[in-house]
């Protein structure tokens, strides 16, 4: 028996226990090949150690003091905040890889990250999401505004609280994921692999309106014309949201990060990896529950308002929704559209985003017997017509 | 995607130490030292380390086990290192070389063991790119002064197989450096 390279290797370096170290080298004397191999070991090392000790132990290498190094990165940290709330405010919600992973994940997302959504979609008082509507809206509006909203941030951990349900879990088919998910789940047939089934237990949030802070906000992002109802202090809006289902065929990317360009946005939707895959989410409709009384159509009056429409397009607009049983979906008017189609025996709604380079992805939202499902993936709205029309 | 609300990260621990700074001050040096072998240049070494505390700072601590931050600080930078010198090559390599050429040419203010010091860095780092990134970190750290127990920890491999890694890692960076020759 001959001593392994990796043991040979741990002797040289002195890395084995005492005990190991002497067995050994009492082998070593007696085996002519395993001295051999520690010669051969042992030059290699040398000549490692002689080449990367070049770099590693490099003389003139400059230093920052620790204290000077800490203070560059409290800059870095001051200036990742801000760039993130930017992020969240302008972009998050307006990349189609959002709404992409689902109108459930939409409103849970809102939740978590973009407080400005958390608090838009809680003024909603929607009661349970029957149906979809889209608004268009021009982002480049809401970019100045929120520019230097500390209002948001400070409203949302004052005001909201999240209770989780647990952490995501995957599951390997539909029984078990129906059994945990507590709704049946459907998935469609004839795609070209099996699907990554997950389950993300519900949540639950809850906004306590104070007023106080909403004005705050109001007045820092410029739309002091708004009007709240004064009866909606105090009142706590909270959201329930199911569990859901995911089953995702094919290659996601959803957690990628774009390479990173200087000068670039690495949040522009134009140079996201895209997600090659396709996705089905479904779950029960969530829920919101808001006090009686309140007048729900001036607070989505608001919420366009705040989303980019002139006061009189928000007053017609919003005269014109059930918004307890409407989820709005702001969308970006540049390279994105959306249409009513027949999907699953009701009226779907279709979100195409068209790339630079001519290739189109497409949500596809729909609410059947009290579940919500949301269709999305690389394709148009023929595509997804045809596996949403395959669903079992 | 999770269902995680944005919850303020707390670097403090509950007797109020900023366990936050306090690795910072025990780590910073290290962690430069390390990018600073990588890409061999100071700005780019001490944007590399500072993007690796930011990674730390984000993180949720409860994520984190105390006793390994060590152990993540130095496999995020070396990531970063490694990454950096690839692209850095994929960029430069021409550029480089002709530079390289013209400095050999003009530069009298360096004496020439000098000038060949430069260029067997640049090998080196070249090199470096080029092996499997599990090899490349193994190398560097363990040139660095790491223990095994330090490589397991910082690599999440188990510390017996340390030794059979860095001896492939060793005959990989000889095959390629003498080939690069």
């Amino acid at each position: 028996m001959h001593i392994p390279d990796g043991k040979l290797k741990a002797y040289l370096d002195l890395e084995l226990s005492p005990s190991e170290q002497e067995r050994v080298q009492d082998h070593i004397e007696s085996c002519q090949h395993c001295h051999a191999s520690l010669s051969k070991q042992a030059a290699r090392a040398k000549y490692a150690q002689s080449l990367l000790s070049e770099i590693t132990m490099q003389e003139d290498k400059k230093t920052t003091s620790i204290a000077a190094a800490r203070q560059q990165l409290e800059m870095r940290i001051t200036e990742q905040e801000d760039n993130n709330m930017l992020k969240n405010v302008f972009s998050r919600e307006y990349r189609l890889a959002w709404i992409v992973v689902g109108i459930i994940v939409i409103l849970a997302a809102a939740i978590a990250f973009p407080p400005v959504q958390a608090i838009a979609n809680s003024f909603l008082g929607l009661f349970r999401v029957q149906k979809f509507t889209v608004v268009s809206v021009d982002p480049s509006n809401l970019q100045g505004r929120f520019e230097s909203a500390n209002q948001l941030e400070f409203m949302f951990t004052e005001d909201v609280t999240v209770d989780e349900k647990g952490e995501p879990q995957e599951v390997d088919s539909s029984s078990e994921a129906s059994a945990l998910a507590g709704i049946p789940v459907r998935l469609p047939a004839g795609m070209n692999s099996e699907p990554n089934l997950e389950v993300m237990p519900g949540a639950t949030a809850s906004f306590t309106v104070n007023l106080e802070h909403v004005q705050a906000l109001l007045n820092e992002i410029e739309l002091t014309e708004i009007s709240l109802p004064a009866d909606l202090d105090g009142a706590t809006v909270s959201i329930e949201i199911p569990s859901s289902v995911s089953a995702e065929y094919g290659e996601c990317e959803y957690n990628q990060q774009a390479p990173t360009k200087r000068g670039h946005d690495p949040d522009d939707p134009q140079l996201m990896p895209r997600s090659r895959c396709s996705t089905l989410v479904q779950a029960k409709s969530p829920t919101i529950s808001a006090p009686p009384g309140l007048d729900i159509a001036q607070i989505g009056n608001a919420f366009l308002q705040i989303m980019g429409m002139s006061p009189e397009e928000a007053d017609h607009f919003a005269q014109n929704i059930d918004w307890t049983t409407t989820f709005v979906i702001p969308i970006p008017q540049n390279s994105t559209t959306y249409q009513e189609m027949p999907v699953d025996g009701v009226v779907g709604t279709l979100i195409l985003q068209e790339f630079k380079d001519q290739e189109t992805q497409y949500v596809l939202l729909w609410v059947k017997d009290g579940i919500v499902y949301a269709l999305s993936g690389p394709g148009s709205a023929s595509t997804a017509a045809r596996i949403a029309s395959t669903l079992k | 995607m999770a269902l995680t609300a944005k919850k303020h990260v707390q670097h403090k621990a509950s007797d109020g130490t900023d366990w936050f700074d306090i690795t910072f001050a025990q780590h910073w040096n290290r962690v430069y030292g390390i990018a600073f072998s990588l890409v061999g240049d100071h700005a780019e070494a001490e944007d590399l380390a500072l993007e690796t505390f930011w990674r730390l700072y984000k993180k949720a601590p409860a994520k984190l086990n105390r006793e390994r931050l060590g152990g993540w600080l130095y496999r995020v930078v070396t990531n970063l290192g490694l990454n950096a010198l690839r692209s850095q090559h994929r960029r430069e390599s021409y550029e480089q070389e002709a530079l390289f050429a013209e400095q050999v040419e003009h530069d009298t203010q360096n004496p020439a063991d000098q000038v060949e010091r430069n260029q067997t860095r640049q090998n080196v780092r070249t090199v470096l790119a080029q092996l499997k990134s599990r090899s490349a970190q193994l190398l560097v750290l363990r040139y660095s002064g790491f223990s095994y127990r330090d490589i397991a920890a910082t690599l999440e491999i188990a510390p017996g197989s340390v030794g059979t890694f860095l001896a492939r890692a060793e005959q990989e960076f000889e095959e390629r450096y003498q080939n690069f020759e």
